[in-house]
């Protein structure tokens, strides 16, 4: 069964390795939390879609000051705006982020598929959890910026 | 001799992050060519001469990086091409699915210039 503690790890762990290697950065875990209907989102949101034993959606979401500065380190230059690099980029981590999640919960849940990433900016948006779960999420700080990794996963049989 | 390079990836941003990381290992990099899946890869292949090795992710659309190592393996013209694959899919079954379809290594995401240069010296020989 997938508990807190293996989900928090999982992401903290794949998290911090995609941050520190690819972009030389480096993030400071904050208090994870659940919820069950988020409010409106405005900025940047990377989502994937997930398959196997388990079902569900991963989602990477940051302000458009983050998703530039993780672009900015991606590429070693000053983004400002968002662009379709900043998009793309973002979109990248979040592929790295839940790539490396869900292979360390395979030992846990048993191996998923991913698809890949589609990646949303606007503002005053809405997320609903594709299943009757609330959402995990795990927010992380960057000096002054932050984003949060979320996850809703099910056994398939218990959509 | 320089090496000539395709790289193979649905993201730009990751196409120059992989191209930054080969240009900061010992080799001699030359051309680098782009792909943005596996059917402009294999359209790159049929057009240009000269790579010399392939970087491939695995999780594209339209071909996937585990179609498009099949269908090299599988040409006349191309069957012996290095082919590396760079990919977020890391899980054990995976690994051993590229290994039996002639992958001549497998770097997983996220990853450093040390470990493109070692891929590119053990896929060269």
């Amino acid at each position: 069964m997938l508990d807190e503690q293996s989900l928090t790890q999982a992401v903290r762990q794949a998290t911090a390795a995609v941050f520190s290697t690819m972009l030389n950065l480096q993030v400071d875990a904050l208090e994870n939390r659940h919820v069950s209907d988020p409010p409106p989102d405005t900025g940047v949101m990377a989502v994937l879609g997930f398959t196997g034993d388990w079902v569900g959606s991963g989602v990477f979401y940051c302000q458009e000051k983050m998703a530039c500065r993780l672009s900015s380190a991606m590429l070693m230059t000053e983004i400002t705006q968002i662009t379709d690099e900043v998009l793309d980029g973002v979109g990248e981590v979040a592929n790295m982020v839940m790539g490396n999640v869900k292979d360390g919960l395979s030992t846990v849940i048993g191996p998923l598929a991913m698809s890949v990433p589609t990646v949303v900016f606007g503002r005053n948006f809405q997320t609903r959890p594709p299943l009757r779960h609330s959402w995990f999420i795990a927010p992380f700080q960057v000096g002054e910026d932050r984003f949060e990794v979320r996850l809703c996963l099910s056994p398939k049989d218990n959509k | 001799m320089p090496v000539n390079v395709l790289i193979v990836d649905d993201s730009a941003v990751m196409r120059k992050i992989l191209e930054r990381s080969l240009r900061q290992t010992q080799a001699e990099i030359g051309k680098v060519l782009e792909a943005g899946d596996g059917v402009e890869a294999l359209q790159v292949l049929g057009s240009q001469d000269g790579v010399n090795i392939v970087f491939s992710d695995v999780n594209m659309p339209n071909m996937d990086g585990l179609e498009f190592l099949r269908q090299v393996r599988q040409s006349d013209k191309h069957k012996g091409l290095p082919v590396v694959m760079v990919t977020t899919e890391g899980t054990e079954a995976k690994v051993m699915q590229a290994v039996s379809l002639g992958a001549d290594g497998y770097i997983r995401k996220p990853f450093t210039s040390v470990q493109i240069q070692q891929a590119l010296e053990k896929a060269r020989g």
